[in-house]
């Protein structure tokens, strides 16, 4: 019923972020979310392989910076999964 | 919880995440302890500049500021660099014009008061009108305790105005301005610095969840 992607907490709180904002650096979601680095890592290559968001590594200097966006895919996905969510509300 | 309470969790929590990116960026409370430093010497060094000279009291305070929000741009570009941003965020601006704004109008106006001696309420208008400037941060970053400590150095500004006033102290003024002083270093130095404190505690609980 609903995507199984985006019914887990914080995948869902992830994506709603990006809907804001486009895209988001790594740090800034990790400190929203109040998740480790590899909590967040494993959520994103979850959210990466189904082509939900777009991980872009670059370095600026010496120093890498690894940016979040989110994908057309992923806001079809999400506005989907509101949807779904507006559904089982109205029919519970 | 049954099915329906989990969807209005999720619900409410994607509602909660639904924020502008602003919201990531946290004030740089580190500068609150400069500020705090630069308090306490101006809360000190202030009437003895302005009574040599209305001049060295105004270069003074202006020189103290400018260090000030030199140090704070600094340490912004610092604290930005780690959340990978550029350029300033529109509630840094804010808060930075914000206090540049009330700072020219506080050395502006203790100007004119040094002119007619009045030096003690200078180190009163500089405790209210700087405690606006942290109420404005209180709104802005959402901080309640900045908001709550504005407010009472407004009342306690008011307060030394209304006694200093009726008991015709600010001319007599040697215990009165201890006093004065004493809440400045207070309202002005000691509570922002144990508040910053304070939220970068919060702010570290929060990432190691």
């Amino acid at each position: 019923m609903f995507d199984p992607l985006l019914h887990q907490p914080v995948r869902s709180r992830l994506l709603s972020l990006l809907i804001s904002n486009d895209e988001l650096p790594f740090k800034a979601l990790k400190e929203s979310l109040k998740v480790t680095d590899g909590n967040l890592s494993s959520h994103l290559s979850k959210l990466e392989k189904e082509e939900y968001v777009l991980i872009e590594k670059t370095f600026e200097g010496k120093r890498p910076k690894t940016v979040v966006h989110i994908t057309t895919k992923g806001r079809e996905a999400f506005g989907s999964y509101i949807e779904a969510l507006k559904k089982f509300i109205e029919e519970n | 919880m049954s099915e329906k309470d989990k969807v209005l969790q999720q619900i409410s929590d994607i509602k909660t995440h639904l924020v502008d990116k602003e919201a990531f960026f946290p004030y740089n409370f580190n500068s609150c302890h400069v500020w705090s430093v630069i308090a306490v010497i101006l809360t000190f060094v202030m009437i003895p500049a302005y009574e040599h000279s209305v001049a060295l009291g105004t270069g003074v305070t202006f020189v103290m500021m400018v260090i000030g929000f030199i140090v704070e741009g600094i340490m912004t570009k610092k604290v930005n660099k780690s959340y990978e941003i550029d350029d300033c965020t529109r509630r840094q601006q804010f808060i930075m014009k914000n206090f540049i704004i009330i700072s020219f109008f506080l050395i502006a106006f203790s100007a004119v008061l040094a002119m007619h001696k009045l030096y003690i309420p200078i180190l009163l208008l500089w405790l209210s009108l700087i405690s606006m400037g942290y109420m404005a941060i209180g709104f802005v970053i959402n901080v309640k305790d900045y908001e709550k400590l504005a407010f009472f150095n407004i009342f306690m500004a008011l307060l030394l105005v209304v006694v200093g006033m009726s008991f015709n102290l600010f001319e007599d003024r040697e215990l009165f301005l201890v006093l004065v002083q004493s809440t400045l270093v207070f309202g002005l130095a000691i509570a922002p610095s144990l508040l910053a404190i304070k939220q970068k505690k919060n702010i570290k609980k929060g990432c190691s969840v």
